[in-house]
């Protein structure tokens, strides 16, 4: 049983917003679906919502139709909870009566505030508070609570850590994947940060203007992108030219094992490395490469490599522990070899 | 990729958007209709009394001389205005002034003294106050309010990151107020001015109890000679021309100006300029100021008020009830109107809503007395059985007053985002106990606010009152009118108390609402 998406689309004011969306989440699994912005991800959580209603295609929920053609199941009635960007709290109601507006069993309402409070790990000091003296990262929280309290099947993130900063982003992450993963809820996020996307979910979703182009779990979509703007969008990817040979590819950094061909047999052909896939050394093993700057960032050293290429050298960056930075100095002849193989793109 | 076609970008406030129910639509056209009825009496004077009939009655030496006298005040006590008002704002707002805060309220204060109330207290004072010099002096002290409150509110939202910047650059402290305060402050200090000028042009008690003319006092006096006739249409033409050619001025002057705050970043509070050997005389100036804009009216009343049984009147209890009967339903029937405006502009905003809100901002720039006689053309030719009916002052107050509820309402509106009632929605509520649990409870405040704002406007209105109220109809305004007018001056009295004390919860009200927009 799961929520599933067939051919959904979607125009908003005769502009096509999402095209032809499929998407199957698995019950009590999370899905995360990263996008830039503008490319339809709020738009695809506002249908599966019930706020809009696609054009055509199928939304349904364990077997029951949410949407279909004239079929719609109104957004009160799906038990599908939602959590907003900003949080979307009540401003005339205290945090208690926020996380308690969809509760309807007078009787077992105390117990269930104080078991989501738990979840979620808000401190019940702040249940006579007002949304409006409370941080962000408690907003969302508190945000996160509300929907959880009436024990919804599913649950719909939408962009919820964009508006904290750094550390508290990563920290309310966490504290969110841990309220989720005790209330066993299906959970689906939209975000336009890759790194998020990557961590949160079992199953992550790429949407580039409208359109799915890969879902999968995220070590396939990292490592294996369907094409090479996707590759981009989801981290640093480096791409250097190269000659197939069979099941190796030349290019200078050497002979490369293919991992994957996307290139669709075409005859100008990029591969894909990851820069946790160089690995540098002052030893002899490897593509000789000149470096040319050592620069430390903390716990890590940037070391800049020049690889001598036939139009053009190629330049590299790689980072090294800082242990490790004293191996190099600038001017002198390193080696490079590239681990796991590579995927392969046209040109 | 290039299999698929791309799908364009859409930005999310489109998708929020939907377009409006068409019965909002029609009534919102419908409103904007009738709020263009006082717009439309003065074209039609123009076309039906006809150019060769009008332009006698506008161009002849008794027009002349109040277009000279008009013009007068309005550039002699607008400017005046706008120095103290901004002056006294700057002084709360950034110096190190003994006690600013009790005189950021203080001087707001004199706001709840309507001008006639003023006008009276200083002529029954001082009998020998008239001509232009009189009405600049009572123009200024009732009125510097207004300029002072958005002032305030404009200063504190200046981010002093900028002071910093000139002060590190080498400028002084007139300097830094002279190129970085003053030029962040146009847009409040021209709607500022827009405001002053077009309560000079509009009010009539305060300069008819001194004896001195102008248009509005000029129509005034034609109504009651010569009834709705062109001679009162004439001169109330070229009024509201007036009033026209203000609010083009100050659009074209605004441009296309916006001051933002550039950059990240809270923005840091003021460094305070200190007075040090200044705090004397700026204290007593500002004592002085106080004491002439509310110490001496107030004294006034207070000194009537002793001179004996005043609150005796037969006509005291009634005057108040019929006041609270018809300020408070002219308040209900405004917030009715105002609220689809509201709605419309905050949840749907398109050309029609921006027409809607410029038609009502127009027709409340008009002076109430345009207005009334807008009323009293239509009602006697299309509809004669609604002329000095209840019903007609209160369509007036509508005209009048619906900026007042608008602010407020959209202020509320704007508080209450659709995400609200869509978070409603996902918890299980229906789109109408969303709206009825979430969006209503948010509202009422304002709503309050609002229906507060123009019950206490209503409360002081006189020309309107005076020319559309059923025969018989006792209002505090009016009342105090006929008594003060009529040189009873103890007798108007206790109608002056009743009228400041409805005042002060109307300037409490605005006070806090200028404090909240500079905190967003």
């Amino acid at each position: 049983m799961a929520l599933i998406l067939e051919a959904v689309s979607k125009s908003l004011g005769g502009t096509p917003v999402l095209g032809d969306i499929s998407l199957r989440v698995g019950a009590g699994t999370r899905t995360a679906i990263v996008g830039s912005s503008g490319s339809g991800k709020s738009t695809l959580l506002r249908l599966i919502a019930g706020f809009d209603h696609p054009d055509s295609g199928q939304i349904s929920l364990d077997g029951q139709t949410l949407a279909a053609h004239s079929e719609r199941m109104p957004a009160h009635r799906r038990g599908i909870g939602y959590v907003a960007q900003d949080g979307a709290l009540f401003p005339h109601l205290t945090v208690r009566q926020n996380i308690a507006f969809g509760l309807h069993d007078r009787s077992a309402k105390l117990d269930r505030i104080r078991h989501v409070c738990d979840l979620v790990g808000l401190d019940e000091a702040m249940l006579g508070r007002f949304p409006d003296e409370l941080s962000g990262g408690q907003q969302q929280r508190v945000a996160l609570a509300r929907a959880l309290a009436p024990s919804p099947k599913v649950i719909l993130l939408d962009e919820p850590f964009s508006a904290l900063d750094t550390n508290l982003r990563a920290q309310t992450r966490r504290a969110v994947v841990q309220a989720l993963d005790g209330a066993n809820v299906t959970t689906i996020l939209v975000t336009h940060d890759q790194d998020e996307a990557l961590t949160f979910g079992h199953q992550v979703g790429v949407l580039e203007r409208g359109r799915l182009v890969q879902a999968g779990s995220p070590e396939e979509v990292y490592d294996h992108p369907v094409d090479a703007e996707t590759a981009e969008f989801l981290g640093t990817a480096i791409f250097v030219p190269v000659t197939v040979n069979g099941e190796y590819a030349d290019s200078v950094l050497g002979r490369l094992r293919v991992r994957h061909d996307e290139s669709g047999g075409r005859a100008l052909v990029k591969a894909m490395i990851r820069p946790d896939q160089l690995h540098v050394s002052a030893g002899p093993d490897g593509t000789p490469v000149e470096v040319g700057s050592v620069s430390s960032s903390g716990a890590q050293t940037e070391v800049l490599l020049r690889v001598a290429g036939r139009p053009a050298p190629v330049e590299l960056s790689v980072l090294i522990p800082r242990h490790r930075a004293h191996e190099f100095r600038p001017g002198m002849t390193a080696t490079i070899e590239v681990q796991d193989g590579v995927v392969l793109y046209p040109r | 990729m290039a299999m698929t076609p791309a799908l364009q970008r859409v930005g999310r406030a489109e998708g929020r958007s939907r377009r409006p129910s068409l019965a909002l639509i029609v009534l919102g056209g419908a409103i904007a209709l009738i709020t263009l009825v006082p717009v439309g009496y003065v074209l039609s004077i123009a076309v039906e009394v006809g150019g060769s009939q009008l332009l006698p009655l506008v161009f002849r030496p008794k027009v002349g001389e109040l277009l000279v006298n008009t013009m007068l005040l309005v550039a002699v006590a607008t400017p005046l205005c706008l120095a103290v008002g901004i002056g006294a704002a700057w002084l709360v707002e950034r110096t190190d002034l003994p006690g600013r805060r009790l005189w950021a309220v203080l001087l707001a204060a004199p706001l709840a003294i309507p001008a006639f109330v003023s006008s009276y207290g200083w002529v029954s004072a001082i009998s020998g106050i008239q001509g232009l010099g009189g009405a600049v002096m009572i123009a200024v002290f009732a009125y510097y309010p207004l300029v002072y409150l958005p002032a305030a509110a404009a200063i504190r939202g200046l981010d002093p990151a900028l002071e910093e910047s000139a002060r590190s650059l080498g400028c002084s402290t007139w300097a830094v107020f002279i190129r970085v305060v003053l030029p962040q402050l146009r847009l409040a200090i021209l709607g500022g001015g827009l405001i002053v000028a077009l309560h000079l042009l509009a009010e009539y008690g305060a300069f008819a109890m001194i004896r001195f003319d102008t248009f509005t006092t000029a129509v005034m006096v034609q109504y009651q000679a010569t009834f709705a006739g062109p001679a009162a249409g004439a001169l109330g033409a070229v009024l509201a021309s007036l009033c026209l050619v203000l609010l083009i001025l100050e659009a074209s002057a605004r441009g296309r100006a916006r001051y933002a705050r550039v950059g990240s970043g809270a923005p840091r509070s003021a460094t305070l300029v200190r007075m040090k050997l200044w705090n004397l005389p700026v204290l007593l100036g500002l004592i002085a100021l106080l004491g002439a804009a509310a110490g001496v009216p107030l004294a006034s009343v207070a000194r009537w008020l002793g001179t004996g049984d005043t609150w005796a009147q037969a006509e005291l209890g009634s005057a108040v009830v019929q006041t609270a009967l018809l300020v408070s339903a002219g308040a209900l029937l405004t917030i009715l109107i105002a609220l689809p405006v509201a709605w419309l502009s905050v949840r749907h905003p398109s050309r029609l809503t921006k027409a809607i809100e410029g038609a009502t901002y127009v027709t409340s720039s008009l002076p109430g007395i345009i207005v009334a006689l807008a009323l009293v053309t239509l009602t006697i030719r299309l509809i004669p059985s609604l002329y000095q009916t209840p019903f007609t002052v209160l369509l007036a107050y509508v005209l009048i007053f619906i900026p007042r509820a608008l602010v407020s309402l959209r202020a509320g509106i704007a508080q209450a985002p659709v995400g609200l009632e869509e978070a409603a929605r996902a918890l299980g509520r229906s789109p109408i106990q969303a709206r009825m649990r979430v969006t209503v409870p948010i509202l009422v405040p304002s709503i309050a606010a609002g229906a507060a704002l123009v019950a206490l406007g209503a409360a002081n209105e006189l020309t309107a009152t005076l020319l559309l109220a059923p025969n018989g109809t006792r209002t505090l305004a009016t009342q105090f009118w006929s008594a003060s007018s009529s040189l009873h001056y103890a007798d108007a009295a206790p109608y002056a108390v009743l009228l400041i004390a409805l005042s002060v919860p109307a300037v409490a009200i605005m006070f806090l609402q200028s404090r909240k927009v500079a905190r967003r």
